[in-house]
């Protein structure tokens, strides 16, 4: 038997997302083919079968979110069965690999809480609260367990549950241990715990959406998050403005749903502030063609930005300081990452110690990285850890802009569209070309001067081009 | 229909029935000349004559009991007890004769005897002249208790209660008497064990009579305006007790709130409450059952403190916050 699992991608993922399954229960599966979709907090993206079979068992609901390495399922044999749930419950209890992971911690309480009397409910309970619906799916995703061994329904020990809920669970199948209650009296189990997830209840709390009005169409017919979006859908359309038509109406999913989360977050959670300054940019691009001259694959002014802005972040550690709790941590790589846009949004892939390689070396990695990500075959890995972040707005003839800071970085860096200016130079009207450098910094990380003086830094590099290749 | 007040309602229901049947008189202290204490009986003496409309001394034993005798004769007296509280004077004629002769007698005797008092705390009358004593009245058998909390429901149950040929505790409410309504001028009778469903509503059920009713009210218009829909149910009498639209409506909303003015300590409400555990709704509640009362206390002459001592607009609502 072979286990579906949450995949890790990503060093700092910690928890997934299974926004669905792309095999149905008794269908054939193929080693690496791909048998559902997840999601983490910075991509959507499928997972490949861990194996060959058929797929037996699923064991997490679609929308769930669980832990890495969490077991969802199970491939097999025809007519093998999945195991027990105890022994489901062992794997989700073992399934902390990393340290520091809260969220399998929490879990693992509450998987254990759960073994024991009254008393260890209301730890699962409180246990509860730092987790997401996933949980609850997961615990309400297997029927019995050894010392829970009576038909649904039916409680040994007293579990804090309302007459309703109680009623509820009985005529739905549920077991009343596999849910945990979240209002506000006494821990206990009500009705609404037993109809809706607890993301659907907090989507409709937060929405004043009437839980009893929703149709549930989850496991034993459940609210889901889905259910408690469909009907304020329905309700948003038939209370339309008549003098606006929708003209179509999509789902905010996949990297355009990831992106707007992480710009939201970052919006509104940083004291981000704008500085700008004037970088002359002839001897730059002077530059740029010389080195062009003969080459095959040209160097393009983005990977000589990258370059720069590298060896400015490697020079200046207050703009490798991010925020983490209530410390200020310094990382020693410039890790810098660029905005690539595709077609429904944004990816910064990151280039990993950019001041330490070849113009031409970036210049590779970063038409490598574009690609992948306008294909959409970019892995996690690719977009994570980066110190740094710059966004060129260049070809698109941009004359300034605020760039949101690519969390948790201190700060990014806007690079505008070139201008022919005149200027006063000895005393003499002559034609420069200029850009302006747009920086959006964290001023919990720094303050103007700071701010001022990766900007300066770049400037020079960019004045002095040939600088940029010591 | 016309507008009138809840004190010409009772006066118009006594008056109809005194009209129509010679049987029917009125006794107590003061209901003549005086009209009452509070103004009920205004103008019956002078179309009723002191014979019908007749003033007693201050001695509620004594005339209570004379009622009993009466009713067992033959008349249907209908008593006004100035202050309900009075009534622990006459405990005895009513609980141990009232209550108790028919069935003693094997049903060869009626007692169709009428006891109207005031009854309800909110005029600064304190302690002696202020409760609410329903509770105790209900547990009494052969008692039947009547709470009317509109003009309307004064009018129509108070004529039940005079053909009724049980005795009948008609606890008439103090602060109300001034209170105006629509009153059907046609004859009309509301049947006893009838509740009235307020107002209708899917998240609570508010169970409540006399009062209450008109602050339960209040209290739902608040709570809808923060999209709970409360029910409010006005159980109208306690005796006998309409506790089928109560378990209705229980298990529609799945959470229950009793409010009486009376003291919550051994208050009627857990009798409803009792109920309500008992019945089938008891598999719908999602909630505790709560229930708002009185405070155990004598109440209290000095206004504020009387206010206290009750539930208001804003218990009520913070109540039902409370359970959803």
């Amino acid at each position: 038997m072979i286990e579906v699992f949450m995949p890790k991608a990503g060093m700092d993922m910690k928890e997934g997302t299974l926004i669905r399954w792309l095999k149905e229960v008794g269908e054939t599966v193929e080693l690496d083919e791909p048998i559902m979709e997840i999601e983490t907090d910075k991509i959507t993206m499928e997972a490949e079968s861990p194996g060959s079979g058929i797929l037996l068992s699923k064991i997490v609901e679609e929308g769930s979110v669980v832990p890495v390495l969490s077991v969802l399922g199970y491939i097999g044999e025809a007519g093998e069965l999945p195991p027990q749930q105890t022994s489901q419950v062992m794997n989700f209890a073992n399934s902390k690999t990393e340290e520091g992971e809260d969220s399998a911690r929490s879990f693992r309480d509450a998987v254990s809480a759960r073994g024991e009397a009254e008393e260890g409910f209301r730890d699962a309970v409180s246990a509860r609260d730092k987790v997401v619906e996933g949980f609850v799916n997961i615990l309400s995703s297997g029927n019995k367990t050894a010392e829970n061994a009576g038909t649904a329904g039916e409680y040994k020990g007293s579990i804090p549950a309302t007459p309703y809920a109680k009623k509820l669970a009985r005529e739905k199948g549920i077991d009343l241990c596999d849910i945990a209650g979240e209002n506000s009296m006494n821990g206990a189990i009500h009705g609404k715990d037993v109809m809706a997830t607890s993301l659907a209840k907090r989507v409709a709390e937060v929405n004043q959406v009437d839980l009893w009005e929703v149709a549930g169409s989850g496991k034993h017919g459940k609210i889901t998050r889905a259910d408690v979006e469909r009907q304020m859908q329905e309700f948003s359309e038939s209370s339309q403005n008549p003098f606006r038509t929708v003209e179509s109406r999509q789902k905010l999913k996949g990297v355009r749903k990831v992106v707007g989360k992480r710009m939201f977050e970052s919006y509104s959670q940083v004291p981000t502030v704008m500085q700008s300054m004037k970088a002359d940019m002839t001897k730059l691009l002077d530059f740029r063609r010389k080195l062009n001259e003969g080459r095959e694959q040209k160097i393009s002014l983005n990977d000589l930005l990258i370059k720069a802005t590298a060896t400015a972040v490697k020079e200046l550690p207050h703009v490798r300081t991010m925020v983490e709790g209530d410390e200020l941590v310094t990382y020693a790589e410039a890790n810098i990452g660029f905005a690539v846009a595709v077609e429904d949004g944004l990816y910064v892939p990151v280039i990993r110690n950019a001041d330490q390689l070849s113009v031409g070396e970036i210049s590779r990695q970063a038409r490598e990285l574009a690609k992948k990500a306008r294909e959409g075959t970019i892995r996690p890995d690719e977009f994570s850890g980066g110190t740094f972040s710059i966004s060129n707005m260049g070809m698109f003839d941009v004359y300034t802009f605020n760039p949101i800071i690519n969390q948790p970085e201190s700060g990014i860096l806007g690079i505008t569209g070139i201008e022919d200016v005149l200027k006063l130079v000895d005393g003499q009207v002559v034609v420069r070309k200029e850009a302006v450098l747009c920086m959006s910094y964290d001023h919990r990380v720094m303050d103007g001067v700071g701010a001022a003086k990766l900007k300066k830094r770049v400037k020079e590099l960019i004045e002095h081009p040939i600088e940029i290749l010591i | 229909m016309s507008e009138i007040t809840y004190a010409q309602a009772v006066n118009d229901a006594i008056s109809e029935e005194m009209r129509k049947d010679e049987t029917v008189f009125m006794l107590g202290e003061d209901i003549g000349l005086y009209c009452g204490a509070f103004g009920v009986s205004k103008g019956m003496i002078q179309e009723f004559g002191e014979e019908r409309i007749m003033d007693t001394p201050i001695a509620e034993q004594g005339y209570v009991g004379a009622a009993v005798g009466a009713a067992m004769a033959g008349l249907r007296p209908v008593v006004e007890l100035m202050f309900s509280d009075f009534m622990c004077v006459c405990f005895d004629e009513l609980v141990n004769e009232a209550a108790k002769l028919r069935f003693m007698f094997g049903g060869k005797v009626k007692i169709p005897l009428v006891m109207r008092t005031a009854s309800g705390a909110g005029t600064g009358a304190a302690a002696q002249h202020s409760q609410s004593l329903e509770a105790c009245l209900a547990h009494f058998p052969g008692l039947k208790v009547a709470v009317p909390s509109t003009p309307y429901d004064a009018k129509g149950l108070l004529k039940t209660a005079i053909r009724d040929d049980n005795p009948v505790m008609f606890l008439e409410q103090k602060t109300l008497y001034r209170t105006k309504g629509q009153v059907p001028e046609e004859d009309y009778a509301i049947p006893f064990g009838v509740a009235d469903v307020k107002r209708e509503g899917g998240d609570c059920t508010i169970v409540t009579y006399g009062r209450m009713v008109q602050m339960s009210l209040e209290a739902a218009k608040r709570l809808a305006q923060e999209g709970i829909q409360a029910e409010v149910i006005d159980i109208r009498t306690l005796v006998p007790l309409d506790i089928d639209t109560i378990i209705g409506s229980v298990k529609k909303t799945k959470h229950v709130c009793i409010v009486h003015e009376a003291v919550c300590f051994g208050g009627f409400g857990g009798e409803i409450c009792g109920q309500i555990a008992d019945s089938e709704a008891f598999y719908y509640l999602d909630a505790p059952i709560r229930r708002l009362g009185a405070k155990s206390t004598p109440i209290p002459f000095n206004p504020k403190l009387e206010a206290e001592t009750f539930p208001t607009v804003e218990k009520i609502y913070q109540a039902v916050r409370g359970l959803l």
